[in-house]
């Protein structure tokens, strides 16, 4: 799940509000989205070939989009390790974005909402997440963004990192406005008995974002 | 020069009733002798061949031009005849046609013919269509004689050789781009579309950017538009150009920059065509008192629910003018689900003392038509753009470039260039307020 998948590429908002040259264009914002739609349809093929199986029951969650750095110092969690193994829903869920983003993000007026869930059984995995993340920009105002990604196949532990190996990935929805960029790598933190945090990480330092679960055991 | 100004569309105008004098089809089907009953060649005559003209233009996918040619297999569904669909388009809530809509009293009369059968005429009560089949180029009625204009058109390899177009190619955005024949004082004082193909060409929209597009000079639109991109001027069916005011001149990419021509191509026959068309100009290199923008208005904040009616977004401008921004028009932009968009202007920022910048309230994707204006806008003041539209399938839509997906732009022409900007947008002509 590191090569052929392309999760929120939110790295793109980083890179989309990075200049003054960003904001949308009619057909010029509208080329960057054409690209996303591009990918996506290449993992629609992907999605009719990847049964995830049945979903658990999944509430619909509502999150915050946050930005590292500020007044208050805010700083990215990070991951403590642990065992994966279980069947998860998420309860919530925060992107992050770092520091260099402020100024071109607002944390007010930006939200997700949406369902996911994992399940790692025996080094086996399957994932699914299907959010809409609003952004709030300052050049573009907000904007919404569609994403769905899924997938199943095996998966290692090492300290708090989490390697997936994907057989299958599903992926739909336009996903933001510059090159798709996918997750960069996965890490998991099991805080208590039924209580967990996927970290799903994009892009690459220092403009890397993580998109983190709050996760709830139920099985 | 304001009426002609009022004359003339600014961006992808579009009109239903362009050429519909000037269909060449002959008045009975030398294969059925049959025509069209005498108040239904005056219905299609002004509102459909201008585009389902003998030889359809601007990607219509067929001819209306004679009875015979509505009892043909419709191109999207052979197992019906073209009638059929006929009776269902006019009809229908998204993707009308025509697409500004027939008046009441013709719709009753076009129903009933369909009810009828849609039959054919031999008598002498018998509609016919005349006139020439050619398509006039707009820039052939700009107010500059051809030596002295500027033409951005499509082409091959070299610029002396047409763009040729795959037959079957179906959607194909082709961009061209034109290092900037100007040095910073130029102005365009007049712009038009040079129509070449008209059997493919769908619509045109030129652009500038700062520096040379890195996917080359001759190159699919889809993904490489550089992100500064201004609008410069666009063409859609039915569009006349645009003469500018006396004291106002266009702004032009300088030294160094570039244009980019988008053209949006529709082919659904397997024969290639060539095509040179594009954006002609008058320029001057006197430059007069007060240079335009196209500016833009409207929100990407777009995210409508599924099978829902009537949903409305909205967005905010609050231009960082400290002088008053004089309005020439606007013209609206949305998707197939757009139904109606409204720019008001917020005198001091209150909603209670509000004028009316734009107010479409029938919106067409086919007829985008430019709406004059001599509004100004004082500092202090703000703007709240707000599209209306109608989601019958059963998924979200979102901001997107596709057809399917949607937008929520208003296209303002205003002088100073610049000026209907917020304090984000100076650089990019755009009034896109964040949430607050």
């Amino acid at each position: 799940m590191t090569r052929s998948v392309r999760w929120v590429p939110l790295a793109l908002l980083l890179g989309a509000c990075g200049d003054d040259s960003n904001a949308p264009s009619d057909a010029g914002a509208l080329t960057d989205v054409a690209s996303d739609v591009a990918a996506e349809t290449d993992a629609g093929a992907d999605a009719a070939a990847c049964d995830l199986g049945d979903p658990p029951t999944t509430p619909t969650f509502t999150g915050a989009v946050r930005i590292a750095g500020g007044d208050a110092g805010a700083v990215i969690p990070t991951p403590s390790g642990g065992d994966p193994e279980g069947r998860w829903v998420a309860d919530g869920a925060t992107l992050w974005f770092p520091e260099v983003a402020r100024g071109q993000l607002d944390e007010s007026g930006s939200e997700l909402s949406g369902v996911a869930w994992g399940d790692f059984s025996a080094g086996r995995y399957r994932l699914l997440s299907d959010l809409v993340i609003r952004v709030n920009t300052v050049m573009a105002g907000p904007v919404p963004r569609p994403s769905r990604l899924g997938g199943r196949g095996a998966f290692t532990v090492q300290g708090e990192r989490l390697t997936l190996t994907p057989e299958c990935t599903t992926m739909s929805g336009t996903l933001g406005m510059g090159a798709m960029a996918g997750p960069s790598g996965f890490a998991f933190s099991r805080d208590a008995a039924d209580r967990a945090r996927l970290f799903v990480y994009l892009g690459a330092a220092p403009l890397q974002a993580a998109l983190i679960f709050d996760l709830r055991r139920v099985q | 020069m304001r009426n002609d100004f009022l004359r003339a569309a600014i961006v992808l105008a579009a009109s239903t009733t362009l050429g519909c004098s000037g269909d060449g089809a002959a008045p009975t089907d030398p294969g059925s002798g049959m025509s069209y009953p005498l108040e239904i060649a005056r219905i299609i005559e002004g509102n459909c061949v201008s585009c389902h003209a003998a030889t359809p233009r601007y990607g219509a996918p067929m001819s209306l031009a004679r009875w015979d040619d509505t009892r043909r297999p419709a191109a999207s569904a052979p197992a019906r005849q073209v009638w059929n669909l006929m009776g269902e388009r006019v009809h229908d809530p998204v993707r009308p046609m025509p697409p500004a809509r027939l008046s009441e009293a013709d719709l009753a009369t076009f129903d009933r013919w369909i009810a009828a059968g849609a039959p054919g005429c031999t008598g002498s009560d018998c509609g016919s269509m005349t006139g020439p089949d050619a398509v006039e180029s707009p820039a052939d009625r700009l107010p500059c004689a051809p030596s002295e204009r500027r033409a951005f058109l499509a082409h091959g390899p070299t610029v002396a050789d047409r763009y040729t177009v795959p037959g079957a190619a179906g959607n194909l955005n082709r961009c061209f781009a034109f290092q900037s024949p100007f040095r910073g004082a130029q102005q365009a004082t007049a712009f038009a579309a040079r129509v070449d193909n008209a059997r493919v060409l769908h619509h045109l929209i030129l652009f500038s950017t700062a520096s040379r597009p890195a996917a080359g000079e001759v190159f699919d639109c889809d993904g490489n538009m550089p992100r500064d991109a201004r609008f410069i001027a666009g063409w859609a069916p039915g569009n006349q150009g645009t003469v500018l005011p006396s004291d106002v001149g266009l702004e032009l990419p300088g030294e160094g920059e570039w244009f980019i021509l988008q053209t949006h191509y529709w082919n659904n026959t397997l024969d290639a065509a060539d095509d040179a068309s594009g954006i002609e100009m008058c320029t001057t290199d006197a430059p007069r008192p007060h240079t335009a923008a196209v500016h833009w208005l409207g929100t990407l904040n777009i995210a409508i629910p599924p099978r829902s009616t009537g949903y409305e977004t909205e967005g905010w401008c609050t231009p960082a003018a400290t002088e008053p921004i004089h309005v020439l028009g606007s013209t609206a932009h949305m998707h197939r689900n757009g139904t109606a968009l409204r720019s008001e202007v917020h005198r001091g920022g209150s909603a209670a003392r509000m004028d009316t910048l734009t107010d479409v309230t029938d919106y067409s994707f086919d007829a985008q038509v430019s709406r004059p204006s001599d509004l100004v806008i004082m500092p202090g003041d703000r703007l709240r753009t707000v599209c209306r539209y109608d989601n019958v399938s059963s998924a979200t839509v979102f901001f997107g470039e596709r057809t399917e997906d949607e937008m929520c732009f208003n296209f303002v022409l205003a002088w100073p260039a610049g000026a209907l900007a917020n304090a984000a947008g100076q650089s990019t002509r755009r009034c896109i307020d964040r949430a607050r």
